[in-house]
């Protein structure tokens, strides 16, 4: 259950680039899948901590994005949702892990 | 008001790691974080090392959800070892190195292990400021525990293959195991031993030495 610790860092990533006077309303997050970040298990977190926080009701947008593999045949880089994924161009070549490491609060929403 | 931030998540536990970085490597301590799964050997692998351990003043630092076995076990064989207990939290983080670090006479350590809570997943994204992350895995968990948690096998910049004297009674396919890191981390080495009859021991303690004497 790392997206307990992981959201209480966000709300409070988010509560500091909040202007003064301003009301925070929605975080955005994008996190590879190395993060090994369950939606579910990160929405229940969120809920949790933000109740606890005096921060209930804003909202996590949370983007889980692909891996990233290159390829040893072609040496083309291509997205993938799991790692035994093969080569996007269809060549026979070994896959290679080259990201999905991202873990990011992108933007925020204040009224 | 949308407002762009991009600020990485853990950013607050990387200062902190930082500062403990900086502070072990000011004193010339090597630092190794532990990580596996529960029941992977972990433990044993610290209780066949320390013996081993010919000249190099030790320290242990042991994260536990709720009990001091494991640290109870590695105090017969080291002499400063901290119990850190975490509660609901299923990895360390660096404060609690940080914590940690206060109760320990620093300037007596060269090497200072970290056995991480068990756990395959969550510790791999916290850096604790360490230098070298070693995952652990076992011949018992099974040939597939490499391809289904790739971050820990990503991150680790050492990887263990525990009880291998009980390979002749599971049915673990150490060539798909192998090709499984190569595609993930094909930098990595990946050292297949037994902590209960030292079998590959000695090549741990080569690769230990190697990195104490390139610091």
């Amino acid at each position: 259950m790392h997206e307990l610790s992981l959201s209480q860092s966000i709300l409070e990533i988010a509560r500091r680039n909040t202007p003064a006077g301003g009301v925070l309303r929605r975080v955005r997050l994008r996190a590879g899948p190395l993060r090994a970040i369950d939606r579910d298990a990160m929405e229940t977190a969120w809920r949790a901590v933000t109740m606890v926080e005096g921060a209930e009701g804003v909202e996590l947008d949370l983007t889980l994005e692909p891996y990233r593999l290159r390829c040893d045949g072609c040496g083309g880089e291509h997205e993938a949702e799991t790692i035994e994924a093969g080569c996007a161009k269809g060549c026979r070549g070994e896959q290679r892990l080259v990201g999905g490491n991202e873990l990011q609060v992108t933007s925020i929403v204040v009224d | 008001m949308d407002i762009q931030v991009v600020e990485n998540v853990t950013k607050i536990n990387d200062e902190v790691a930082l500062l403990n970085r900086n502070e072990l490597r000011r004193r010339g301590i090597l630092t190794l974080d532990i990580m596996g799964a529960p029941g992977c050997g972990k433990t044993t692998l610290i209780e066949a090392l320390l013996p081993r351990l010919e000249g190099v003043r030790v320290a242990v630092i042991n994260g536990d959800l709720a009990t001091a076995r494991d640290a109870q076990r590695v105090a017969k064989l080291a002499p400063h070892v901290v119990q850190i207990n975490t509660g609901k939290t299923c990895h360390l983080e660096a404060h609690h190195v940080r914590n940690a670090l206060g109760r320990l006479p620093l300037d007596e350590i060269d090497l200072l292990i970290i056995e991480n809570v068990g756990n395959l997943i969550c510790p791999v994204g916290f850096d604790l400021g360490q230098d070298v992350k070693i995952g652990v895995f076992s011949i018992t968990g099974g040939d597939d525990k490499a391809a289904k948690h790739p971050g820990i096998v990503a991150a680790a910049d050492l990887l263990i293959l525990t009880g291998i004297d009980l390979a002749p009674h599971m049915n673990f396919d150490r060539e798909l195991f192998r090709a499984d890191i190569r595609r993930l981390n094909p930098s990595t080495a990946c050292l297949e031993l037994s902590g209960r009859t030292g079998e590959g021991m000695q090549a741990l303690l080569d690769w230990i030495a190697a990195r104490r004497k390139a610091r």
